[in-house]
């Protein structure tokens, strides 16, 4: 129960009702406006029934009507192919928007530390997972999903939130890799999300498991698609937005969709070495 | 030796946000060396590990409970700081509405429920968000005012051009003042209400003539701020010429005052031509503007804030207003020129106002010619310092750094700022700039240097932050406090030409 979004359990999967500034969610359901979801009366474990296009909590006396709902696709929409090179000034260009702002937890220091700004990773979560990350991209351009998956297995569950700051950065390298039509995408997805059972908290694994079909929410696919092809106000705007959700989350998944764009860049996995080779040096 | 101690809260899912406020908080408890809340992951579990903060941690704590682990000096000390997560975590869990809680609206639609007849948003949501929220204002027929900034420039030409076709003022975006109907909105100060109706593309500018005005004998009937993006030459000036038009109409306004940084040219034509049309008086302050077009079109010319106000007054009480007492500057900037040391030739300006700080630039370009550009003027309010901070008038912690800094550059020989009192700016501006101010002086004074210190004290003696009080500070930490802002630029003019003479003098 949140303010913003209930979410509610059916079986092993979550589906969420969220507030319409959320935005769409794979299992979501957005209303209109921005009601206080946690004053509906709402409370954990009470019974959630699908009956015919209604989705009703008698014990609050809470009817969702679903019949009149427009449908959404959390399928990432078909973006323009741009080359090695020009994601590669994407990617710095979003970079010198979101570095100054990078909140200092999670994996957002990851952000100034990309940009190259001096030690900014140094101690952080973020300079624990940078060679966990490099050797992921390494098996990526490998062509071995199987150890790319393995790679990716430690950043499950790891770091701060509801949805820790790895989960967050996941769910964006596969929007990223989605969005430019990596060949291992797909396999890479489905590999993580079958990893994630048990191994993070339910709400998160309901978005690794929604990446796993290749499915995003609007934030992750506009967010996305702002860094790709968004002009410089939805560029600036895409960011901003990113860096005021949650205490990291926004920038998490910031990072991973940069790192997701950029995965077939070997300098980003030698960028991502370096953070780690510097905190060694500086130990 | 230390001790460590969990708690698991079961199924605890909190804003991620809110942990970090809690984990800071436990942080500084007494005795607290660490403190981490991180829900049970295997990954999390095994960094608490690591870090040896997992001693006797449940076993059974899974990935959707919540563990809080901390070190302390001793057990006393571990086991209060748990019963503080336990406390924080409870008044962290949403509740329901219950008897007697005051109705706390969380959206514009509750809003208008609870207050019917209300007409007017104060809209201040992150810029993403801001324009969706105003149009939905608009459209329910209330005038916006609109804090946010950060939106697109497309969406403030939609929104102002929906208001001037429902007749309603778009007061934004990134508008920091006004004062409707006696109302402070936004950052904004206790003046007397009067005959003066004011219209300004420029937060602290607004600030700076109501209070002057105030200072003069004169009031205020509305202060409508319209952003600083208003006279540019995409947004046409739509929202000053709206205003402009309400104020030659109300009966409770004599004097009309027009106050903007330099507009796009074709703008300013349009707006000199609505002034020369208005029935009414009007005082045209464009920061560095052409003072012969404005009286061509039959307005009144201001150069400064301070001339806006003073002339304004005199138009609104038929009598020349008493000088403001703040001293003789030239005598003032002599000695503080001798207190400084060879090189200490120029200027660092730590605004929190950006008009103000526009205005000390031409002010100290019209003294100092093109040796203006060697000194450095910032304003710290600016999108560049603020974008995920608050504003410097809130929050001082960036320009106490800055102050810092300049105290130890040898070439820097007077601070410039500005103090804006008023509702919403900090409770203690001066005070909370005062240890910064300090140490500057001090690390220029080890250096064998000087350090003069020039503030421009915006606010009124009805203001919440005590009007004497903070320029008791000032003074009583060695600065030079000025009655505006204008006479602040020139007095940290005449130092520097001052000790620049000297310089030339002693070769």
């Amino acid at each position: 129960m949140h303010a913003a979004a209930i979410n509610l359990r059916f079986g092993s999967a979550l589906a969420t009702i969220a507030r319409e500034s959320v935005g769409g969610l794979p299992m979501g359901i957005q209303l209109g406006g921005e009601p206080s979801l946690d004053q509906v009366g709402v409370a954990r474990g009470m019974e959630v029934v699908l009956e015919r296009s209604n989705l009703t909590i008698h014990d609050a006396g809470t009817v969702v009507a679903l019949g009149v709902a427009a449908s959404w696709s959390p399928a990432m929409p078909i973006l323009p192919l741009l080359s090695a090179d020009r994601r590669g000034h994407r990617i710095a260009a979003t970079l010198r928007l979101a570095a100054p702002d990078a909140p200092a937890v999670g994996l957002a220091p990851l952000l100034p530390a990309l940009a190259g700004e001096p030690r900014a990773a140094c101690g952080t979560l973020a300079e624990r997972v940078s060679t966990t990350l490099a050797e992921l991209l390494e098996q990526l351009a490998a062509g071995d999903t199987a150890l790319a998956v393995e790679r990716a297995r430690p950043l499950i569950g790891l770091g701060p939130g509801a949805t820790p700051s790895g989960d967050d950065l996941l769910v964006g390298l596969l929007a990223g890799l989605t969005a430019i039509r990596h060949p291992q995408a797909a396999t890479l997805a489905s590999g993580v999300a079958a990893q994630a059972a048990g191994r993070t908290t339910a709400l998160s694994e309901q978005f690794l498991a929604d990446a796993g079909r290749l499915h995003f929410s609007e934030r992750a696919q506009r967010t996305t698609a702002a860094v790709l092809v968004g002009g410089p106000a939805e560029l600036r705007s895409a960011v901003l937005s990113a860096l005021a959700w949650g205490a990291s989350s926004g920038a998490d998944l910031l990072a991973g969709i940069l790192i997701g764009i950029g995965a077939d860049r070997p300098m980003l996995a030698h960028t991502l070495r370096g953070l780690a080779g510097r905190a060694e040096a500086a130990a | 030796m230390s001790v460590v101690r969990n708690r698991i809260f079961r199924n605890a899912y909190r804003d991620s946000v809110e942990l970090m406020r809690i984990a800071a908080e436990i942080e500084q408890m007494s005795g607290v060396s660490r403190a981490g809340l991180l829900m049970a992951t295997p990954a999390n579990l095994a960094i608490l590990s690591e870090a040896g903060l997992a001693d006797g941690l449940d076993p059974t704590a899974g990935p959707n409970d919540m563990v809080a682990a901390l070190s302390a000096a001793e057990p006393a000390s571990a086991e209060s700081a748990l019963e503080r997560v336990s406390a924080l975590m409870r008044a962290a869990e949403p509740e329901a509405p219950g008897e007697g809680q005051r109705f706390v609206p969380t959206t514009l639609g509750e809003s208008v429920a609870d207050l019917p007849g209300a007409n007017l948003a104060l809209i201040s949501t992150p810029g993403p968000y801001a324009t969706a929220e105003a149009m939905k204002a608009l459209k329910r027929g209330m005038h916006v005012f609109l804090f946010s900034d950060n939106v697109p420039v497309e969406d403030e030409i939609e929104l102002k051009r929906m208001g001037r076709r429902k007749g309603l003022l778009v007061m934004g975006p990134d508008c920091g003042t006004a004062i409707i109907d006696g109302v402070p909105l936004g950052f904004a100060n206790a003046v007397r209400r009067g005959t003066v109706g004011l219209v300004g593309a420029s937060g602290t500018g607004l600030q700076q003539v109501t209070c002057l005005l105030d200072a003069f004998g004169a009031g205020v009937s509305q202060a409508i701020g319209v952003g600083g993006r208003d006279l540019h030459h995409e947004v046409g000036g739509a929202m000053m010429l709206a205003a402009l038009e309400r104020l030659s109409a109300d009966p409770g306004t004599a004097v009309v005052v027009l106050i903007s940084k330099p507009p796009a040219p074709e703008v300013a034509s349009i707006v000199l031509r609505a002034a020369a049309a208005s029935s009414k008086p009007v005082v045209v302050n464009f920061l560095g503007g052409d003072a012969d077009a404005i009286r061509a079109a039959g307005a009144h010319p201001a150069t400064t804030f301070e001339e806006a106000a003073r002339v304004a007054a005199r138009l609104a009480t038929g009598t020349e207003p008493a000088a403001l007492a703040d001293g003789d500057a030239e005598p003032m900037a002599r000695a503080a020129a001798a207190a400084l040391a060879s090189g200490q030739t120029r200027i660092a300006g730590m605004y929190s106002g950006g008009s103000l700080a526009s205005e000390a630039k031409v002010i100290l370009a019209e003294l100092l010619g093109d040796a203006a550009r060697e000194h450095q003027i910032i304003d710290l309010g600016d999108d560049e310092y603020t974008v995920g901070r608050p504003h410097p008038m809130i929050d001082p912690r960036l320009r106490g750094e800055k102050i810092e800094e300049a105290g130890r550059d040898p070439a820097i020989g007077v601070l410039l700022l500005d103090i804006v009192l008023g509702y919403a700016s900090h409770p203690d501006p001066a005070g909370a700039l005062i240890p910064a101010i300090e140490a500057a002086r001090s690390a220029a004074e080890t250096d064998g240097r000087g350090l003069a210190v020039v503030a421009s004290l915006c606010g009124t003696r009805g203001d919440p932050q005590g009007f004497d009080r903070q320029r008791a500070a000032l003074v009583d930490a060695g600065a030079l406090v000025a009655a505006s802002n204008a006479r602040a630029a020139r007095l940290a003019g005449f130092i520097v030409l001052e000790a620049s003479r000297r310089e030339v003098t002693s070769r």
